[in-house]
């Protein structure tokens, strides 16, 4: 089972591995530490043979990272979000390179974002510890919703369609829509 | 005046720099919508990771594009020059919906005094992202009313590697990065064609647009009255939203970069109506009832923003049906 495992994550790594594979490879990551770090292992001697590497790396430098954040009083006094932004990040070995996202998180966690210009923006922003304040949009079922979530399902994607011709959104259309399942439980 | 000269090289050279880092968007924009790709990408948001496959080709027939969840329940997006469709299993749902022509180049406005009222463009040096170099551009809002962007851009080709879109905090709301790319390659047949038949499902359709852009004549029957500076109207229809019930009023408006759209439509008898915030990594929408009718704001910008101009929304004349 293992070595089935391992087989797996190094076709991930050369991009091999049938997407229906992917998915379920994906989950199982998300929820191993050893396998991530396998994964990382078997990034590392991908980047090795492609001659990717740098003269001198760190093989547990995005654990310095980690640590270096729980280290931190000033985030740890910041916000909760910050752990579930960070947990993720881990995450994100799933990916070729998780040191460099762990980085950048850590790079926007510290940028400094220009003040409110108006009183009014601040006086407006609502309480998000609150988590009743706000709820999940995309089929929100829980009954405040016009007609059930639907409503607000199509009004989404009919957005989507203006956000994608009028601005950047951010990145790619649809990911929103795609990337965030329904909650079902609510549903039914 | 022996200080002028500095100071208008300074502003000179700021300028040019900002105008170099807008071409890098135009450029990515252009790429996002001329090239063929296939890839994978995870998706990052509220403490959960997604992955996801992007399929995209451009021809004579114009552009197509399937998305796909890799994880999770499965979901998919397919959409043409004509038509959009997401196919949602887990609630059993398809909707279709009509697809807008898509904005001729430049994506990003050319008017870069007034973007830079609010917000900065900069380039941040280069990165390697999944064995590619990259540049990085940042996007920095000037005010709370809008997120920021960073990307990282593929040198060579100009593909969207990865972005990060941060709240007013500065801290990343949502990442997206690929792991995996082929572009200019020929796709195979079958990968724009949808995994899921919706055989089965709910399938809710949208009506057509009943009106056009807002230079017509016709004025929208509900102002939105504050809004925050840089943001203009850029398209107003009456559609239904969905095969049954009246047409909503439907007003979209952007500073060059964000979007909001605004929905203003009849409230049924026999519906609950949504009201206060609701939101999906990025995109927050703020519900009101006003005059009997439920206005809903969506977009991509902070909560304070929807929530502010959703509770501005009244009718052009009270009482108005």
């Amino acid at each position: 089972m293992k070595e089935k495992l391992h087989e797996q994550i190094s076709a991930l790594v050369d991009d091999e591995l049938a997407e229906t594979e992917q998915a379920l490879l994906i989950k199982q990551l998300e929820g191993d530490v050893t396998l991530r770090h396998s994964l990382l292992r078997y990034q590392l001697i991908s980047d090795a043979l492609q001659n990717h590497l740098p003269r001198k790396i760190d093989p547990d430098f995005n654990i310095g990272v980690q640590v270096a954040l729980q280290d931190d009083p000033e985030l740890q006094a910041g916000s909760a979000r910050l752990a579930r932004l960070f947990k993720p990040v881990a995450g994100l070995a799933i990916a070729a390179s998780v040191a460099v996202v762990a980085v950048l998180s850590l790079q926007s966690v510290r940028q400094e974002i220009p003040a409110a210009t108006s009183p009014l923006a601040t006086a407006l922003v609502p309480d998000e510890s609150d988590p009743a304040a706000v709820t999940p949009l995309l089929a929100d079922t829980s009954g405040n919703s016009p007609g059930g979530a639907g409503e607000l399902d199509v009004y989404l994607v009919n957005h989507n369609e203006y956000a994608v011709n009028r601005g950047m959104q951010g990145m790619l259309p649809y990911v929103r829509l795609v990337g965030h399942e329904m909650n079902v439980d609510d549903k039914e | 005046m022996r200080w002028l000269l500095p100071v208008l090289l300074a502003v000179a050279g700021q300028t040019f720099a900002q105008d170099n880092a807008r071409r890098w968007l135009d450029d990515m924009s252009g790429a996002l919508r001329s090239l063929n790709y296939d890839g994978t990408f995870v998706y990052l948001h509220d403490g959960k990771l997604e992955a996801m496959r992007v399929v995209h080709q451009t021809d004579e027939q114009g552009e197509r594009e399937r998305l796909v969840s890799l994880t999770g329940s499965p979901r998919e997006v397919l959409r043409d020059d004509r038509v959009v469709t997401c196919i949602m299993a887990d609630n059993k749902s398809v909707m279709v919906g009509q697809s807008r022509p898509r904005q001729p180049f430049p994506v990003v406005p050319d008017d870069l005094e007034s973007l830079s009222r609010y917000y900065q463009l900069q380039e941040a040096g280069d990165d390697r992202i999944a064995g590619y170099m990259t540049r990085v551009i940042t996007v920095t809002p000037r005010d709370r009313f809008r997120y920021g962007y960073r990307f990282w851009i593929d040198t060579g080709n100009y593909m969207l590697l990865k972005s990060d879109l941060t709240g007013v905090d500065g801290k990343a709301i949502e990442q997206v990065m690929f792991t995996r790319l082929n572009v200019g390659d020929k796709l195979p047949v079958d990968a724009l064609q949808p995994s899921l038949t919706g055989d089965g499902y709910n399938w809710t359709r949208q009506g057509t647009d009943s009106r056009g852009p807002a230079a017509g004549a016709e004025l929208p029957a509900w102002i939105v009255k504050q809004i925050p500076a840089g943001f203009e109207m850029t398209d107003f229809q009456r559609k239904r939203m969905r095969k049954e019930g009246a047409p909503a009023e439907h007003q979209v408006f952007s500073d060059g970069l964000a979007t909001m759209s605004v929905y203003i439509e009849k409230l049924n008898t026999d519906s609950e109506a949504f009201q206060g915030l609701s939101s999906m990594g990025a995109m927050n929408a703020f519900g009101a009832v006003v005059d009997g009718h439920q206005v809903t704001v969506v977009g991509e910008v902070p909560q304070a923003t929807v929530q502010m101009v959703a509770r501005s929304v009244t009718p052009r004349i009270p009482d108005n049906d």
